[in-house]
């Protein structure tokens, strides 16, 4: 540990450093990431984003299958699209039912991390009765 | 083309990248030979560029122009003046048309011959020298016939669950877990692309899915003049996505007739297969049954554990090997003395899933002391890419029990600090520390069974939250002058909030 930083009249030792738009500290075991600037967000997709029907690239990577076509009708869960990463597969899913409005990648493209790939039309109670 | 001697090899290439590279740098380094490392384009920010003694960038970023691209990795080798090739583990280190490029070539490579690699490598034909060799297998299907209805109606006939895995890899990839006869179609179809992708083939094997087996596998040993020993055994059921997390030794699962049964089968099923150098058997044991499940005919990425309970140098062993000398005495007898656990660094996010973590190191620092080791391929300002695989270090303690390890790798992964990408770190910690891994009853199943959930965020305290605020403002500038200026490094003004120890 190379710091002391004084807090409620002891020292308490931590680490810490800034890299890019970020603060990395560590303190007791854990690391923790704050964004350097104030105001300033940095981006890391959170839990909290999901069930908001879009779908965004969780990590740079090529798409390796698309499972749906705009205009389908999808259903929670179901697999939207394939992409590939560190050599490992991931089945992007719907969070939500609904129509799939926009599908904003191509099969074989390479995208970056958070690109949207995929809106999905929340399906909205007025819908469900019509078609009911 | 003239064959190199075995007395003749100075020079020895690395086909590898990351933490095992730097391994067998070391290794090359205490038995005095120079090294060349045959990397990509954008691993000239690694450990290993930096300590190997000449470097040749054999290619592009994506691993098929580079790391998986047979002639780039031996006119590399050539070209540097290499007299050997290690290809470590991953990549080609099992394909047997880059070992038999290799000799062709007239280099040496370091590991068994493609004629065994070919015999034991390929699952299928292992498993039928494994039948001849009555070692014991789990029930499955391994035939040529690759159609989508076919795999699902054999793995009809084999009862579900039933796992699909690449016929001509490892490490988890192109593996996928079949529960019934519902998305049995999609899932065959992801292995076949997931293989095809990491190995260059897409035929997939099928087999029953053991439910709550353990993992356990056999370090062997062949030296130069055919004999075989084994060195131990290692558990490694701590598995996610049929990827190894943590792994030890001795299991502590195993009966001492048990573990002598299956120390004799793997070392029969390995002679039977004409082998050199480092291998390891791989069985599943279940209710006091055992299978055997595959020959990985190279260095396991796990081989440290190994080497800290037998005290022993096992890429050395395999590069004297390939030298022609002796890699373990046979008037020695290798008995394992304590204990070892090894933990996989991976750079992801634990709060979501194991997301893929990219970026720029920052500060990287691991805790030395007695019994602990560090692997590790990246330091501060080296770039983790997505191009390959997300392991970037491994953390390997040894103590005297198993208690003990699991204390000291908690301590140590607790002080073990890396900036810059997510880590698994704690993650590990959390499942080093669940009552059943404690207890040493944890099966393949442990993660799927206690850590499917999504690894929640610990909550923190409100005056933890407090701290790393105040530490933030701090950091960031603004000053405050109730903190004690007595901070040497006067490049930066905050640092006069700081002490340095």
């Amino acid at each position: 540990m190379k710091h002391l930083f004084k807090w409620k009249g002891e020292w308490v030792p931590v680490e810490y450093q800034k890299l890019g738009s970020e603060l990395w500290i560590y303190y007791q075991g854990q690391v923790f990431v704050r964004p350097a600037k104030a105001n300033i967000k940095s981006f890391r997709p959170t839990a909290e984003m999901e069930s908001t029907g879009v779908i965004l690239a969780p990590m740079p990577g090529k798409i390796t299958k698309l499972l749906k076509a705009q205009g389908d009708s999808v259903a929670k869960g179901d697999s939207i699209v394939v992409m590939e990463a560190m050599k490992m597969e991931y089945t992007l899913q719907a969070d939500v039912s609904g129509i799939l409005e926009e599908l904003s990648c191509k099969l074989n493209e390479q995208v970056v991390l958070g690109k949207s790939l995929a809106k999905i039309k929340k399906n909205n109670i007025e819908d469900l009765k019509k078609e009911l | 083309m003239s064959s190199i001697g075995k007395k003749d090899i100075k020079r020895i290439a690395i086909a590898n990248r990351g933490e095992v590279a730097v391994r067998i740098i070391r290794a090359c380094e205490d038995l005095g030979l120079e090294t060349l490392l045959l990397h990509s384009e954008v691993d000239i920010g690694s450990r290993a560029y930096r300590l190997a003694t000449k470097k040749i960038c054999i290619g592009g970023a994506p691993v098929s122009e580079s790391y998986l691209n047979i002639q780039a990795n031996i006119d590399g080798a050539l070209a540097g003046g290499a007299h050997a090739i290690h290809p470590g583990f991953g990549f080609l280190s099992e394909n047997a048309d880059f070992a038999q490029a290799v000799v062709k070539a007239g280099m040496v490579f370091i590991g068994p011959s493609a004629a065994s690699i070919r015999l034991l490598g390929d699952k299928v034909s292992c498993k039928g020298l494994a039948r001849r060799a009555s070692v014991p297998l789990v029930p499955g299907y391994e035939g040529e016939d690759q159609g989508i209805d076919r795999l699902i109606q054999e793995a009809k006939k084999i009862g579900f669950p039933v796992i699909a895995k690449a016929a001509a890899g490892g490490g988890g990839r192109g593996m996928k877990l079949l529960t019934g006869e519902l998305g049995a179609r999609e899932l065959l179809e992801s292995a076949k692309r997931e293989s095809l992708s990491a190995f260059g083939s897409d035929k997939v094997f099928l087999e029953k899915y053991l439910d709550h087996a353990k993992h356990i596998e056999f370090q062997i040993f062949a030296d130069s003049t055919g004999r075989v020993i084994h060195l131990g055994d290692r558990e490694c059921s701590v598995q996610r996505r049929h990827q190894k997390i943590i792994e030890e030794a001795n299991s502590v699962s195993l009966t001492e007739e048990l573990r002598k049964k299956m120390g004799e089968d793997a070392v029969r099923l390995v002679q039977a297969g004409n082998y050199q150098g480092a291998g390891t058997v791989e069985f599943l044991l279940q209710d006091g049954e055992y299978y055997f499940l595959e020959v990985n005919t190279r260095l396991q990425v796990e081989h440290p554990v190994t080497e800290e309970v037998m005290g022993i140098d096992l890429v050395k062993a395999q590069i004297l090997t390939a030298m022609g000398q002796f890699g373990f005495s046979s008037t020695q007898k290798y008995v394992a003395q304590g204990h070892s656990i090894e933990c996989r660094i991976y750079a992801e996010n634990p709060y979501m899933g194991g997301m893929p973590s990219t970026g720029k190191l920052g500060l990287v620092q691991f805790p030395e002391g007695p019994g602990r080791r560090f692997e590790y391929g990246f330091e501060e300002g080296d770039t983790i890419t997505s191009f390959y695989d997300p392991m970037i270090a491994k953390v390997i303690v040894w103590d005297e029990t198993r208690g003990r390890c699991i204390q000291k790798m908690t301590e140590v992964l607790k002080r073990a600090i890396i900036f810059g990408v997510m880590t698994n770190i704690p993650y590990l910690i959390e499942i080093l520390n669940h009552p059943e891994f404690v207890d040493g009853t944890m099966t393949t199943r442990f993660i799927e069974k206690y850590f499917s959930q999504n690894f929640k965020e610990p909550v923190m305290g409100e005056s933890e939250e407090e701290l790393l605020k105040e530490l933030r403002v701090q950091v960031l500038g603004s000053r405050d002058f109730n903190l004690a200026s007595q901070s040497s490094n006067m490049n930066s003004p905050w640092m006069q909030s700081w002490r340095n120890i």
